[in-house]
């Protein structure tokens, strides 16, 4: 159904606010999975908008979109689509953190995120403010939109970004203003309020952006992508979409461009008192670099390209919240930089966000139920820890109109689960980004295993065809096939295969020894094999390369596998919704306090949250135990000498 | 409940001089007010200086005296358990004793558990759980080494060792995940630059690796077992060594068919003594079964004591010692260094040997420096001024950090990458924090913003 047919429709299933990168997931995953869904945005500018930096992707975040895609999501889509550079980060570090980054074209991510929206069949965008929640029952039954129209949903998914009671500091400036001047929602975090929310309030920021032709680029250095691009998704990796790749480049702030800014600080609004809510420490501005690292002589100015026919270029590493005259002063004195025509001036946001600790795992309210929340509002930053959210909370969504069991992602699972618990479990004083640094199954949740960790999932949920099931399928069978055949061929000890082996840089045998065993020293590539292999079957570079990091890292993917096994234990002791945490028998008060107010749902969870000791824990699963064995009729006698 | 107050006789059963009856937490002031009447006027324990003696009588409900006895109040936090905390030192009989705690809980108190005071003391952090381990080491103590090294953790000494190292560990962690983050801004560090400082963190831990199996000897004892054919004099030297006369000590062989076991302190170190049949290729049954049993005494042993008969010739029996005891940790002792001495002592060696007589006490102290020094406790003294690790599960951590030392700097030489080499570190990490405290995600991401300039 066309929207324009829908537009006077007063009664759907599921209801988005917002249509950035968290709306536009779960839209389209409540849509797909059946249900008849609104989508509300202030304005279709802001459709799959990418507000900050033109380019998704690096580590942690990388990881994020290809798990979106394995799970049926349709960020990583669209940015192999739009798409202008590729680049893998990491590659010397390991599999496990290696991540693909790719700077995408900004006009042409919108572009085609609006296209798939307006197609999307049981999807309806509607360009109207969401003023109002109704309830009924303790439930959520709708909105009112700002024009006072009442449109009924049983479940709402808040999706707001940056757009709620957002307002926009250059310096002593500040105006009423959501992110490339869209408008913002004033009405809407108010009544969060009312509900019994807590909202709090979060501050970004974004760099100032250049005319493209005014720039000197000798004076900068190149940063091109990779050889050959690799993708997101099966679409990406076939290479289609390659014409050329745009170049990045590379330059740095000097003492000059510091003097100014230090000359300056008092009229910064991060500095000035302007600003009161805590910012990323993940993309710090300008001023604040200085201000932190007081030693460094200059720092990174990566100059990207907004787009393939854009006029404009980006200047990551420059957020800033100075004024506008100040900016024209430290921008002109870095080199290539020199007679740059500033297009738009870089600005920091502060905005209304909740705090992540009032939702259950599956994203949804816990205090009123039909009520979830994805993306910014809930404390983090970046568009693909948005995407992430989104999708879960779209897919959540829907199993609530559905009645059935939400779907959580294991810590051991994927990144998406590692942030939503994270989120959940620990809350965020501060915008929250994903870090590799914050996984612990590292080497269980490569870029290259999503799909084999979620696209079965997807497939029961109902996010991923048949087609790309059957391809799955194909592939980890093609995984499988391989690794069963590499530990059947066998090289034995000759001179001939000492002379090859040393050849491509390796130790001789000392026994005779099967391929599979051979790829576990680092020193072999699958490739570099290939004489000892003649029969040999061709396979996708993707396949031999599963294969190869699954041989080569056995060991330490084993390990984990064990860790995985050894606290699943403790995520499978559930703790009860209305457990009686003030009669466990010496909780510190912090303890206590934070059990309360979180709720954990097992004794793993608990034991993540910052401030419950492990002897908290030890003193919960000791009166869990007393309190079973009281239950069922054990017990034990008191002595009266101390021991 | 934490809010109860609860009351204990906190002095070892048995009649003795002093017993001292012990209440915590909130009503222990009010309770034992109530059963407490001062000898001198004004000197009521509510209003009680903290840490000082006050004399008085304990009576019971119907004024009748108990006990003369001396109060001292503690009140909260500063008290053993961190909450008010009252002790009642009585006379030491069990009667009284008994007749005060029941008063205090006919005023309220309730009858601690077992641990319960460590337990509170734990719960209201006055110690950590290195130190909790160590007080139940410390009243459970052996020897009065192993009380020493209880007292050394209970001080908090291993904690700092501990902490160093962990440190440091936390620092490599800390940049390599930065780079890993942040490649295009963090400089990349290699784990080659890594390698002598881990290196020498691996041998930080090693040491106090070692030290533990030293200082779980202390704690534990060391297990001893005396071998040797019939009639070489095990268990006069065993008798010896204990100066009484608990073994069976006759001339004919093979009195002693079971094993017996006894324990010595020596420096401080609870040596188990324990005295094996004679080792002989005999057919009778009976001695079987007692060799049988020493052999398998030799097999659990930490030092086995081998016994020669110094004052008659090496026989196919002693051989036969030989054989059992071989790539074992003996000492060879040669007894009756009071007659004439046949043995050709050549056939004993490469063992270390030294020459005491049980009759006489010659060379006792000699054997005794031997055994200390066999069982790598030769400088025990300097180990109770250190204070070491000495439970199984502090060990086990500390083996477990010190694997994932080894596995990292294995991977380092491999060429393996940072992702796992970053896993390795964790692991040292987390174990080591096991010890004295945990290290969080959190506390590492922290240090990646405090220490690297990140972030476009």
């Amino acid at each position: 159904m066309k929207n324009h047919i829908n537009r006077e429709k007063e009664s759907f299933d599921a209801i988005v606010v917002g249509a950035g990168h968290a709306g536009s997931e779960a839209a389209v995953a409540l849509a797909r999975l059946g249900w008849e869904t609104a989508v509300f945005t202030l304005d279709k500018a802001a459709v799959g908008l990418m507000p900050c930096n033109p380019s998704i992707g690096g580590p942690g975040k990388g990881h994020l979109v290809h798990e979106i895609h394995a799970l049926g999501g349709v960020m990583g889509r669209i940015v192999d689509a739009a798409a202008i550079q590729m680049r893998v980060l990491n590659t010397g570090k390991g599999p496990a953190v290696q991540s693909l980054r790719a700077q995408a074209d900004r006009a042409g991510y919108r572009r085609l995120m609006y296209q798939l929206l307006q197609q999307q069949e049981r999807l309806t965008l509607i360009e109207e403010e969401v003023a109002d929640i109704l309830m009924e029952n303790g439930r959520v039954a709708g909105v009112v939109t700002g024009k006072g129209r009442e449109i009924k949903a049983r479940v709402l998914v808040l999706t707001t970004g940056t757009y709620l009671a957002a307002r926009i500091h250059q310096g002593e400036q500040q105006k009423v203003s959501g992110p490339y001047g869209l408008p913002t929602a004033e009405a809407l975090g108010e009544r969060l309020r009312r509900l019994g929310l807590k909202v709090v309030r979060f501050k970004t920021g974004t760099p100032p952006r250049v005319l493209r032709r005014s720039l000197d680029y000798a004076k900068m250095e190149e940063y091109p992508g990779d050889p050959i691009p690799l993708g997101f998704t099966e679409y990406g990796k076939s290479g289609k979409i390659w014409e050329k790749q745009e170049m990045c480049w590379l330059t740095y702030t000097n003492e000059e461009t510091h003097r100014i800014i230090k000359a300056n600080m008092h009229r910064a609004a991060l500095y000035s008192g302007a600003i009161t809510g805590p910012g990323p420490r993940y993309c710090p501005s300008i001023e604040a670099k200085l201000v932190l690292f007081p030693d460094k002589s200059r720092h990174q100015v990566f100059v990207e390209p907004e787009g393939r026919s854009s006029e404009e270029m980006y200047l990551a590493g420059l957020s800033t919240s100075l004024p506008v005259d100040v900016q024209e002063q430290f921008v002109h004195t870095i080199a290539g930089l020199e007679n740059a025509v500033i297009t738009q001036y870089g600005y920091a946001i502060e905005y209304d966000c909740l705090d992540p600790l009032q939702l259950q795992s599956s994203l949804q309210s816990k205090i009123i139920p039909g009520l979830f929340a994805a993306g910014q509002i809930n404390g983090t930053t970046g568009y693909e820890e948005a995407a992430a959210q989104g999708l879960m909370a779209g897919i959540n969504a829907a199993r609530y109109l559905q009645g059935e069991e939400p779907i959580v992602l294991k810590r051991s699972e994927a990144y998406i689960g590692v942030l939503i618990d994270d989120l959940v479990t620990k809350g965020t004083g501060e915008p929250y980004r994903m870090l590799t640094s914050r996984a612990e199954y590292r080497l269980l949740l490569r870029e290259g295993t999503a799909d084999r960790r979620l696209t079965e999932l997807g497939f029961k949920i109902g996010l991923i065809d048949e087609e790309r099931y059957r391809a799955y399928k194909q592939k980890v069978a093609a995984i499988e096939a391989e690794k069963k055949r590499l530990s059947r061929v066998f090289v034995s000890p000759n001179p001939e295969s000492d002379r090859l082996l040393q050849a491509i840089g390796t130790n001789p045998l000392s026994a005779s020894t099967s391929l599979s065993d051979l790829l576990r020293r680092p020193e072999l590539t699958y490739e570099s094999l290939a004489p000892f292999d003649p029969e040999r079957p061709v396979l996708p570079p993707e396949v031999v390369r599963e294969v190869r990091n699954d041989l080569l890292y056995a060991g330490y993917i084993s390990k984990q596998e064990r860790q995985v096994q050894a606290q699943k234990r403790m995520e499978e002791k559930r703790i009860p919704a209305d457990f009686d945490y003030t009669a466990v028998t010496g909780l510190s008060r912090e303890a206590t306090e934070k059990l309360l107010r979180i709720r954990p749902v097992s004794v793993g969870q608990a034991a993540r949250i910052p401030g419950v000791t492990p002897a908290d824990i030890e003193r919960l699963l000791l009166y869990m135990e007393m309190k079973h064995r009281l239950e069922t009729g054990g017990g034990k006698g008191q002595t009266q000498n101390e021991t | 409940m934490l809010g109860e107050t609860i009351a204990a006789i906190s002095t070892a059963p048995g009649t003795a001089a002093i017993g001292i009856v012990r209440l915590s937490g909130p009503a222990a002031i009010p309770i034992a007010g109530k059963m407490f009447r001062p000898a001198k006027v004004g000197g009521a324990l509510a209003a009680a200086e903290n840490r000082r003696l006050i004399l008085g009588t304990v009576r019971d409900e119907h004024n009748h005296p108990l006990d003369e006895c001396l109060a001292v109040v503690m009140r909260a936090p500063h008290s053993y358990t961190g909450e008010d905390l009252v002790e009642l030192h009585c006379h030491g009989s069990p009667v009284v004793l008994r007749q005060v705690l029941t008063l205090a809980i006919a005023y309220g108190a309730k009858p601690a558990g077992p641990g319960e005071f460590t337990k509170r003391a734990f719960i209201n952090g006055k110690l950590d759980l290195l130190q909790v381990e160590a007080v139940g080491d410390l009243l459970a103590a052996g020897s009065s080494g192993a009380a020493a090294v209880a007292l050394g953790q209970l001080r908090g000494e291993l904690s700092r060792k501990i902490e160093a190292a962990k440190n440091r560990l936390q620092r490599f962690l800390v940049h390599l995940q930065a780079a890993i983050d942040y490649p295009e801004e963090v400089e990349e560090i290699t784990p080659e630059e890594l390698l002598d400082q881990a290196k020498e963190v691996e041998q930080e831990i090693r040491a106090l690796l070692k030290e533990a199996e030293r200082g779980q000897r202390v704690r534990e004892g060391v297990s001893v077992v005396l071998a040797g054919k019939p009639n070489t004099g095990k268990s006069s030297l065993m008798n010896r060594l204990l100066q009484s006369e608990r073994s069976i000590v006759a001339d004919i062989p093979g009195t002693t068919r079971d094993v017996v076991e006894e324990s010595v302190e020596i420096a401080g170190v609870a040596f188990r003594l324990s005295d094996t049949a004679g080792i002989r290729r005999s057919g009778e049954l009976i001695e079987q079964i007692g060799i049988k049993k020493a052999q398998e005494a030799i097999e659990r042993a930490h030092l086995i004591l081998a016994v020669f008969d110094g004052a008659a010739p090496f026989t196919a029996d002693d051989a036969e010692v030989l054989r059992l005891i071989r790539g074992k940790p003996v000492l060879a002792v040669i007894n009756k260094h009071d007659l004439p001495q046949v043995l050709d002592r050549g056939l004993l060696s490469p063992l270390p040997v030294v020459e005491v007589s049980a009759l006489t006490g010659f060379g006792l102290e000699e054997l005794e420096q031997a055994m200390l020094r066999q069982t790598g406790l030769e400088d025990v003294g300097l180990l109770y001024e250190q204070s070491v690790i000495s439970r199984p599960r502090q060990k086990g951590a500390l083996a477990a950090a010190a694997m994932a030392m080894k596995n990292f700097l294995q991977g380092v030489e491999e060429g393996l990458t940072a992702d796992c080499l970053a896993m390795d570190l964790e692991e040292a990490l987390w174990q080591l924090g096991s010890l004295t405290g945990e290290v969080h995600r959190e506390d590492i991401i922290n240090d990646i913003f405090a220490q690297f300039c990140v972030g476009k």
